[in-house]
């Protein structure tokens, strides 16, 4: 008797606690602890699917969502067609905005230079402005640090800074072959970025400002930024990116294969008030409006 | 007096019909008469009646055998009508048969959809990150309507869509994105978006399109 009621209970408890259908993300570092949260939570919630969250960058990302390794990827930049073609090559896709991020310009906390327009960051990333003295700063070598290729926020601000697309279009024509210097310290994630900027007075990086205002807080300084040496320069924050003041802003997505459930649920999760939430507390504005309630009674 | 050819014999050996004994008997010579020619009047009278029910129901049955031909023929011409028409030309009006009336016409769905969208809505721009002002919704009284089949099955929950308004304030694109709630409540929520007008958003002086994203609750108290 007693072991037909402890074999009952057993038959209970393993029929109560039902495995969850996995979901796997890969994709932008940036976007990795922003993901990680909103996975947190929304796992919190959900009683049929567990998020997983790895990083890897956009590049993997990319490669994985087209091999059908992972069911979303976070991008922090706009696919390229030939990414989107391998992608939908595995059924149709979606891609949705889920924040706003102000790519942040990061120094050593102790680096006197409060403030920085494009051309001169340009000039820095290429190698043509190796010395800080040359900004008005102190007499130090400039220490470049950079992300992998496969980096969807290294790519963006090659385009948008280093050769400088945001300037318009006749300059990014005078400096579209324009590259990192090889002179450059390459990292994998931002974690790497904040130590290696953390242990060199004289470097200089970029991270999201997510990542630089949360995770990297204290040992990075966010540069104030201005397009031109004339325009007012400030740093990358929620409150300048959503008043468009900050004119490194972009958009971070999540791109995905439709007719998913699990996956669809986690999208809807991200994009609703809570997810939303999630996200300004991980640093980065939120896309979506505020939502619009529709109450009625049972 | 008949002079039969039919000699009857009776049981006594005498013979009735003709004149054999001499005499005449007129009830013998009745006898002696066929049942149709007696009946013969009765027995027209009933065949004319048995032809005349005949030819009615022939008559009958190849009117309908015609009519039927003529539902058959008709479908026919109908069923046929999608197989016959020639290989469509890119542009070309597709020409049908009327299935009610058989006249011919340009089917409507080959005309461009009433709900096509706007060309300007694949060139939409992000408000945040061109620099735009943000679209200002002028038609706030306009709210979803929660649907009474969703409300019966106790269904709630945020339907997310993503929003397309133009450089003239009207709303180009309004479908939802991630999960399905059902039961009509992302018809209701994009239906509802799509009644509105936007000050568009603006950017250096000039109205631009622009998309975003607009989660919608249905809570039930």
């Amino acid at each position: 008797m007693r072991k037909l009621i402890i074999g009952l209970f057993l038959f209970a408890a393993a029929a109560g606690c039902k495995e969850k259908q996995k979901i796997k993300i890969s994709g932008s570092e940036t976007m990795n602890t922003m993901m990680r949260i909103l996975a947190e939570n929304f796992n919190k919630r959900s009683s049929d699917f567990e998020v997983r969250v790895e990083g890897g960058g956009l590049v993997r990302g990319i490669a994985d969502l087209a091999n059908g390794v992972v069911d979303l990827i976070a991008s922090s930049r706009e696919l390229l067609p030939h990414e989107v073609e391998a992608i939908q090559m595995k059924g149709p896709a979606e891609q949705i905005v889920v924040a706003y991020d102000g790519t942040a310009i990061v120094v050593h906390p102790s680096n006197k230079i409060d403030r920085i327009h494009l051309k001169q960051v340009s000039d820095i990333f290429s190698g043509r402005i190796q010395n800080w003295k040359a900004l008005g700063g102190e007499d130090k070598a400039i220490t470049v640090v950079i992300r992998s290729d496969q980096s969807g926020t290294a790519y963006f601000f090659r385009e948008h800074v280093l050769r400088q697309l945001d300037l318009g279009s006749a300059d990014y024509k005078l400096n579209k072959d324009a590259e990192y210097t090889p002179a450059a310290i390459v990292v994998n994630n931002n974690i790497e970025m904040a130590q290696v900027i953390d242990q060199n007075p004289g470097a200089i990086g970029f991270m999201g400002m997510g990542s630089a205002e949360v995770d990297a807080a204290g040992r990075v300084k966010r540069l104030a930024y201005a397009l031109r040496a004339a325009d007012p320069a400030v740093i990358a924050s929620i409150e300048n990116v959503y008043n468009r003041t900050y004119r490194l802003g972009r958009p971070l997505y999540v791109l995905y294969h439709t007719g998913k459930p699990g996956v669809e649920e986690f999208v809807s999760f991200a994009t609703g008030e809570e997810g939303q939430k999630t996200i300004a507390q991980s640093g980065y504005l939120r896309s979506s409006l505020p939502a619009v309630e529709v109450h009625e009674r049972k | 007096m008949l002079t039969g050819d039919i000699a009857v014999s009776s049981p006594d050996g005498m013979q009735f019909g003709g004149e054999v004994l001499g005499l005449s008997n007129s009830f013998a010579i009745e006898a002696a008469t066929p049942w149709a020619r007696k009946n013969r009047v009765p027995i027209m009278f009933m065949g004319f009646c048995v032809s005349f029910v005949v030819v009615l129901f022939v008559g009958i049955s190849l009117k309908m055998y015609a009519e039927n031909r003529a539902l058959d023929d008709l479908q026919i011409a109908v069923d046929l009508g999608d197989l016959v028409v020639p290989p469509k030309k890119p542009g070309a009006p597709i020409i049908e048969l009327d299935e009610v009336f058989g006249n011919e016409y340009v089917k409507e769905k080959d005309k461009p959809a009433v709900d096509a969208e706007d060309p300007r809505a694949a060139f939409a721009a992000n408000p945040y990150i061109g620099g735009a002002t943000m679209s200002v919704d002028l038609t706030s009284e306009i709210s979803p309507v929660y649907i009474s089949e969703a409300k019966s099955a106790g269904v709630q929950g945020t339907v997310t869509l993503e929003i397309v308004v133009s450089d003239d304030g009207k709303v180009l694109r309004a479908r939802s994105v991630g999960k399905r709630l059902g039961h009509g409540l992302e018809e209701s929520a994009a239906a509802a978006f799509r009644q509105k007008r936007f000050q568009p958003s603006m950017k250096d002086g000039q109205p631009i399109t622009v998309k975003f994203y607009q989660p919608v609750r249905f809570v039930l108290n």
